[in-house]
């Protein structure tokens, strides 16, 4: 390691990894690591150890609350409001309430005042005014499973082998997908000449099979039907023969093609003027379709770097994670 | 079709006594080894780069390749007219690709046809490099003390800073701060270590002198 790391690692590093380092340190320090291999591999590494503690359960020990606080607090709290309530009545003059929130988001400028009263959205319906502002006033996303998925996380598949997969898929894999022709992701296996990915519905009924594949990623040219759970396999050929992925006894890579109705209030919204990212989130994530959900928040966070806010709706996407999805045809 | 970049050096490898001159003229000139050789030089900063600034592994995945293609197109009309600044240019081709991704009001799956004679960068060696450095990963962070784990955990994933972290987790401020440069240094150069033993002949893509 250089000494020009050690200065540049140590002030830059975590803020670039966490998004939190101003625009123009971050692209002074990307100047830098373009042209500094130390500097890449150690914001490679941090990225890599970044996504894998992102994938894994958080176990946040709160501190236990001292009694003199927890004496203390209720009494302040329930002082406070006393006051302001004699306060409010004493007074003719309107109270001008501070922005406790405030989100740049497509063409909309939300805000939510400390009484938590939503700003800003008063174009859309009341349904959806209600969802901003709950998500807003609480910091989190609702990730509903729909009633007909049944959670497993234990969910194998039968079979002796238990070694280790030589590929595996990456997406979708235990998801609600808005798409019903669905792109299909996986990771390469060394020396594969070619992908061969196959889709399956309820009772393993093949219901689309892709050409042999060069690219590591697949849309299925078939509309799958709506609200329908399926499984899917990639068989990758090479000069040794076929491997399947995933294959006993790995789970089955489960996804569920997103209903009728959530997908129409999507559709609805999408169409829009608002160009609304955050009620999209939201109707994403009621729907169980937490990726897009996500994909919908880094575009509000793009809009408004280093927003609190967003932050916390990320980390309750992320805590609300669907646990894995139950086929017809693993029944 | 992918073509592993790595399988098909020829002279204009990393470590040739290249400049940014010479590179930026050739695959102006046309020249397919030095599109490899440009491709092989900065996929890895520019998918870092895009992973640092939309935290979103399958968008940077998707953006890169568009990168990459326009780099590539623009060097071969031309258009960089200081070669000494080719890295400031690419970053800037990502940075415009990166926002017009977020511009963008069309939310269908894009098409990532090649046109053709560019350069592959999807590279299965490139994407088998990332699947190891995710399993050094997870060594490295199964081997961390549980209490540095939830530390970096809270700072890398939740975004949250030491004194937060020092109220939750009933440590002192300083404490937090002193485990988070240990642990963070710990990781970093476990993976870091790891990496390079796994793969002794990889050129870690750097400034061709």
């Amino acid at each position: 390691m250089t000494d020009c790391t050690v200065t540049l690692i140590d002030r830059c590093l975590e803020r670039y990894i966490q998004g939190t380092l101003p625009d123009s340190e971050a692209r002074t320090f990307e100047e830098h690591y373009f042209d500094c291999p130390a500097c890449l591999a150690q914001v490679e590494a941090l990225q890599a150890v970044a996504h894998q503690l992102g994938s894994q359960p958080q176990k946040h020990r709160r501190a236990p609350i001292p009694w003199p606080v927890r004496v203390a607090v209720p009494t302040a709290i329930a002082a406070g409001l006393v006051l302001a309530f004699v306060g409010y009545h004493s007074s003719n003059k309107p109270v001008q309430e501070a922005n406790a929130a405030e989100l740049r988001d497509g063409n909309l400028k939300l805000s939510l005042d400390k009484s938590g009263q939503l700003h800003g959205a008063d174009g859309l319906p009341e349904k959806e005014r209600d969802a901003l502002q709950a998500a807003l006033t609480t910091g989190r996303l609702e990730a509903d499973l729909p009633s007909n998925l049944a959670a497993s996380k234990a969910e194998t598949m039968l079979g002796a082998s238990a070694a280790t997969p030589l590929f595996k898929v990456s997406s979708p894999v235990d998801r609600v997908v808005s798409d019903d022709r669905p792109t299909f992701k996986w990771v390469s296996m060394r020396g594969a000449s070619g992908y061969r990915v196959r889709v399956y519905a309820g009772g393993y009924r093949k219901v689309a099979e892709s050409p042999v594949l060069h690219e590591l990623s697949w849309q299925s040219p078939v509309a799958l039907a709506r609200g329908e759970n399926y499984t899917w396999t990639v068989t990758a050929s090479s000069s040794t023969g076929e491997v399947r992925t995933p294959a006993p006894p790995q789970p089955e890579a489960v996804f569920q093609v997103m209903g009728s109705g959530p997908a129409k209030d999507i559709e609805s919204a999408l169409r829009g003027p608002a160009n609304d990212h955050l009620l999209l989130a939201v109707l994403y994530a009621k729907a169980g379709a937490v990726d897009e959900a996500r994909a919908e928040l880094d575009r509000l966070a793009a809009e408004n770097p280093n927003s609190p806010v967003i932050a916390q709706l990320k980390a309750s996407l992320d805590q609300a994670t669907p646990s894995p999805i139950k086929t017809k045809a693993a029944q | 079709m992918s073509v592993n970049s790595s399988d098909i050096r020829g002279s204009w490898t990393s470590d040739s006594v290249m400049d940014n001159d010479r590179l930026v003229q050739a695959i102006q000139d046309g020249d397919r080894e030095a599109e490899h050789a440009f491709v092989e030089r900065y996929l890895r900063p520019v998918k870092a780069m895009l992973l640092a600034r939309s935290r979103n592994p399958d968008l940077a995945a998707d953006v890169l390749q568009d990168v990459m293609m326009d780099a590539i197109t623009a060097l071969r009309r031309g258009q960089l007219r200081e070669p000494a600044k080719l890295s400031s240019f690419v970053i800037g081709i990502a940075r415009n690709r990166l926002n017009n991704h977020y511009r963008s009001s069309v939310r269908q799956p894009e098409s990532l046809e090649f046109p053709d004679l560019l350069p592959d960068s999807s590279s299965n060696a490139e994407k088998m490099e990332t699947q190891e450095r995710e399993t050094l990963a997870m060594d490295a962070i199964s081997g961390l003390d549980p209490i540095d784990k939830t530390i970096l955990q809270m700072t890398l994933v939740d975004g949250l800073k030491p004194g937060v972290i020092a109220q939750r987790l009933s440590l002192n401020p300083d404490v937090v701060r002193q485990r988070k440069l240990r642990a963070t240094r710990r990781v970093i150069e476990f993976v870091r270590r790891q990496s390079q033993s796994e793969n002794p002949h990889h050129h870690v893509v750097g400034k061709v002198t």
